[in-house]
């Protein structure tokens, strides 16, 4: 974005040279860092709007690191961080947990960082444009809209995405994938979003099998669509009530395998969330808070499911405060 | 008739065959009245298990009776997954077979192939697959060490 300026780190030189271009191409300020010294050198400095930063060791294992950027987010609370890495998602959630200003995660894998990847996130966060499922995929591709109206039709929800998958060519186990993150977007629109006038959780404490017919201002939108190279699940909200804390929380407890995975009070079962982060490769959370959320799902299908599960996952929470990002 | 989808236990065959979707709507009380001294369990109809499903399967599968062993047979890869997400899914039962997904990365076919967990465990791998369509060797379309790890796990139990 023209006027703005954007730091960006990565030892790799090939990552370097696509960033350059990815994000000098869209008019921001970019400056390179090259090495740990000069990348401490221009944060210091302040003046950017946005770091962009390898955060894989040995820089990752470096606890003054860890500790120079948490410093770096109080002093220079403007200046946005997104990190990418490389690491498995069980390392990189609890980090996402300890530090709230950190709420983009770039995930690479075997292949150099997208520049479409780049500089969707960039511009996300420089122009304060967070939503839409569109930006996920390529220009031309129209997603389909459901309206998420009463918990009885669920399942003709899952089926009408699950029979665009099976359109699609998706095999058997992507098809399961898909079904999965619907059946738990559209659980969540209807059971957990909804608030009261008083910003209370409306149904939460409600058992799923109960029924629920939504008023028309609680209605949640489903939308799905797919441009080749990914399928993408949204879910939209009219209520703002997710926050990183609760997302990340309960993505963390679930990670961890053992009898706390589980929840066990009234209501829903709290694996949710890890339910959909577990069948996707890019998880996509904007937060309008109380007026409106954005949860995006969308699955590589370029990918054996060999690596599709093992390739780290995109994880990314932009948060829409006062016209800012 | 039931879609695909609705949940269903039915006894066949001698086995305890359950098929569907394990969600909110599946009544799976039938785990805490089973009676032994052996239960074969095929799931090889469980096309998906959503959230409130895997709390409910975990609530119940604790209820199945001391004395009971259930055997699990022809578990696909969906539930396998579970068993390696989430604690305590299969209880105290063992696991006898289950099915590997294979992909051929010639003419991309994909298929799953049932394996006995005792053949495996011989072998100490997964067999290898040949392609139906093409001949060539197939790829296991899946971490091949969640498969091995139920080896592991239910070693104890066999």
């Amino acid at each position: 974005m023209n006027g703005r300026r954007v730091l960006f780190y990565d030892p790799d030189p090939r990552v370097v040279r696509i960033a350059e271009r990815a994000l000098t191409a869209t008019g921001s300020d970019v400056t390179l860092a090259t090495s740990e010294q000069s990348l401490r050198a221009q944060i210091e400095q302040n003046g950017y709007d946005l770091l962009m930063v390898n955060f894989d060791p040995p820089l990752a294992d470096k606890l003054e690191w860890r500790e120079f950027l948490d410093k770096a987010g109080e002093r220079f609370p403007k200046t946005k961080l997104v990190l990418h890495v490389t690491s498995r998602t069980e390392d990189y959630l609890p980090l996402l947990a300890e530090r709230r200003f950190l709420r983009n995660l770039i995930a690479k894998n075997d292949a150099p960082l997208e520049a479409e990847e780049l500089i969707r996130t960039s511009e996300k966060i420089l122009r304060s444009d967070i939503f839409g499922l569109e930006k996920y995929l390529l220009w031309g591709v129209e997603p389909y809209r459901v309206h998420v109206v009463d918990s009885r039709e669920k399942p003709r929800y899952v089926q009408q995405v699950s029979d665009y998958a099976a359109r699609l060519g998706c095999n058997p186990r992507t098809i399961e994938l898909v079904e999965t993150i619907v059946d738990e977007v559209v659980t969540n629109a209807i059971f957990n979003a909804p608030r009261d006038p008083d910003g209370k959780p409306k149904y939460a404490h409600l058992n799923r099998r109960e029924p629920v017919t939504l008023a028309t201002t609680e209605q949640a939108e489903l939308l799905f669509a797919c441009d080749g190279g990914y399928i993408g699940v949204a879910q939209v909200d009219p209520f703002g009530a997710l926050t990183q804390d609760t997302v990340v929380g309960y993505l963390n407890r679930c990670l961890v395998k053992g009898p706390r995975q589980v929840e066990e009070k009234l209501g829903g079962a709290g694996i949710g969330l890890f339910r959909v982060f577990q069948s996707l490769s890019k998880f996509v959370i904007n937060i309008e808070p109380n007026h409106r959320t954005e949860v995006i799902a969308l699955i590589d299908l370029r990918l054996t499911m060999k690596k599709f599960k093992q390739f780290p996952k995109s994880f990314h929470i932009f948060v829409q405060e006062d016209g800012r990002a | 008739m039931p879609d695909r989808d609705t949940f269903t236990m039915e006894q066949r065959d001698r086995q305890t065959r359950l098929s569907g979707v394990i969600d909110e709507h599946a009544d799976l009380t039938f785990l805490g009245r089973l009676s032994g001294p052996q239960v074969t369990m095929n799931l090889r109809g469980i096309r998906r298990i959503n959230s409130y499903g895997v709390r409910a399967w975990l609530e119940q599968i604790r209820k199945v009776p001391a004395g009971v062993a259930i055997e699990f047979v022809e578990v696909p890869p969906q539930i396998v997954d579970q068993i390696n997400m989430v604690h305590g899914f299969i209880g105290g039962g063992r696991i006898s077979s289950f099915y590997v997904p294979y992909t051929c990365e010639k003419c991309e076919a994909y298929e799953e192939r049932l394996v006995q967990t005792d053949q495996c465990r011989k072998q100490e791998d997964l067999p290898k697959a040949q392609c139906a369509a093409c001949g060539a060797i197939m790829e296991v379309d899946d971490v091949e060490e969640q498969y091995l790890q139920i080896l592991r796990d239910t070693e104890g139990n066999a």
